[in-house]
């Protein structure tokens, strides 16, 4: 059986925290929320995808320096001449 | 590593709570209203300007409306010897991008993206020297790419879009087509959007020495995304994703070479300081690597609002593929007025964590190119390392409809290749 080494360790600690929030997430009841409770969810604070020039450049810049791909508002890729 | 442990912990509790509140203070009353949700396809340029806009949902702005505005970009990595010791990696971009959307009826919206980015890059400094004075076939010096599309609302709740997206490169040619359903649930409190894209590549094969005989390649990129946003409470709200991307044809980038330095026998030194190394085919070889690659990766973030000045967001993403690669994002990220409706601030960090693919290969240690394994590469963005991203954002209003945004970004990674990015924005609604 191969050795859990320190590194090793802290690999496997990551995607357990993402399970957990993922659980915890999960784990919420959704309640019904009234249209006249909704002016929260409205404010400029709380839009996801807000800007999606700036979105779009960040994810060019990030997704061509990782050899991963998939995201909030990505898409699949093409268009470039890199790897990833 | 113990200083970002502590950062968790206390964003991990910051969510905990979040979740225990929203559990608390619900009520069950249902109805129809806005969701939250930006109503048009991520690939539109689209936004939300200004505060207390509430997002339209059932259908799109009102006929006549629509944005227009403009970006400029900049990208920097340095090279003092990080990353793949072999090559200088130093690269640098500028790219504007102008874009505009319009509601051409109430339940029909359409979009134009125009982008252009200026590279300059080792790679083609270094190809520009040789009696060929071909460019890189990773970094063309120029790039141009036109983005278009619509989006319909087909009732109150249902929603179609499509686009079409073309680019070219001095090497590197992109036509790429898609759509998507979204369909809005439970008063517009849920909303499950499917979307799907085909990118067609095609490539001119310049090898690291300026050698183009080989032609070119095709490359094919196919998206399947199903997307699920979710109104919690009413100042919570999440979506969780995924992706699953299956790309084939010519995958490697042509201007990347593997050296065989025999075991130490040649080092980056040498090498870099060597025109007859770089082009001895004995000792640089191509990268090769396999010509199919599936990629999957689930993704998910609840951003909740504390009083009206303060939003703190969480978003994650795992994400894994056939070639080897593996990785880990943890996205928190902090959302304030610092003037109530004027000025607004985006404060956040972003960890990130790779493995590296199976074809990665820090050196090679093989005598001649000969004996290199049939798929390698020294490409250091598929190796193993670490990031982390500290970003800021501001936004200035200037009216209820126009806006000027700074960002910047940098980026410090495990092997050594940093990075920075900053822009700057206009855009204005009508």
């Amino acid at each position: 059986m191969a050795e859990i080494t320190d590194c090793s360790r802290s690999r496997l600690r990551a995607p357990a925290l993402a399970a957990v929030l993922l659980a915890a997430l999960l784990s919420t009841s959704c309640q019904p929320v009234a249209f006249y409770e909704k002016q929260h969810l409205a404010s400029a604070l709380m839009q996801f995808d807000s800007d999606p020039s700036f979105d779009n450049f960040m994810q060019k810049v990030i997704y061509s320096r990782e050899a991963t791909t998939g995201g909030i508002g990505s898409k699949a890729g093409g268009g470039c001449g890199c790897t990833n | 590593m113990h200083q970002l442990a502590r950062f968790l912990v206390l964003w991990i509790a910051v969510a905990g709570a979040t979740v225990l509140q929203a559990q608390s203070s619900g009520r069950p009353v249902n109805g129809q209203g806005p969701s939250g949700q930006q109503p048009i396809n991520g690939q539109s340029s689209g936004q939300t300007p200004g505060s207390g806009t509430a997002p339209v949902t059932g259908g799109l702005g009102r006929a006549g409306t629509g944005h227009y505005g403009f970006r400029l970009g900049y990208y920097d990595n340095g090279d003092s010897g990080d990353g793949n010791p072999f090559l200088d990696e130093s690269l640098t971009v500028i790219e504007p991008v102008v874009f505009y959307d319009y509601n051409i009826s109430d339940s029909t919206n359409i979009f134009f993206k125009f982008s252009y980015d200026n590279v300059s890059s080792a790679s083609i400094e270094r190809l520009s020297s040789y009696p060929m004075t071909q460019q890189s076939g990773a970094t063309g010096d120029y790039y141009f790419g036109l983005d278009g599309g619509a989006t319909w609302a087909l009732d109150e709740d249902t929603r179609v879009s499509a686009f079409a997206h073309a680019s070219a490169e001095y090497d590197y040619r992109s036509f790429g087509l898609g759509g998507s359903y979204a369909r809005d649930y439970d008063g517009d409190s849920t909303t499950l959007k499917f979307s799907g894209s085909a990118y067609f590549d095609s490539l001119d094969i310049i090898r690291f020495d300026g050698d183009d005989s080989e032609g070119s390649d095709t490359r094919t990129a196919l998206n399947l995304a199903g997307n699920w946003y979710q109104v919690m409470t009413p100042r919570l709200h999440a979506e969780m994703g995924v992706n699953l991307t299956l790309q084939s044809g010519f995958l490697e980038t042509p201007y990347n070479g593997v050296v065989a330095d025999g075991g130490g026998a040649i080092t980056p030194q040498a090498y870099l300081a060597s025109t007859a190394l770089q082009t001895d085919r004995n000792t640089t070889g191509f990268e090769e690597l396999p010509s199919s690659r599936a990629r999957l990766s689930l993704h998910g973030r609840l951003r909740r609002l504390y009083g009206e000045r303060l939003a703190l967001e969480l978003g994650g993403r795992l994400y894994g593929d056939d070639w080897g690669v593996t990785s880990f994002t943890f996205e928190p990220a902090s959302y304030f007025w610092l003037v109530q409706d004027k000025l607004r601030a985006r404060v956040g960090y972003r960890f990130y964590s790779q493995t590296a693919a199976d074809d990665y290969q820090e050196s090679f240690s093989q005598a001649t190119t000969a004996a290199l394994p049939e798929f390698r590469t020294q490409d250091a963005d598929l190796g193993d390392f670490s990031s982390h991203n500290l970003g800021f954002r501001f936004d200035y209003f200037t009216s209820s409809a126009s806006r000027w945004d700074v960002t910047f970004d940098y980026t410090t990674r495990s092997d050594g290749l940093n990075y920075m990015f900053g822009s700057i924005g206009w855009s204005t609604s009508f």
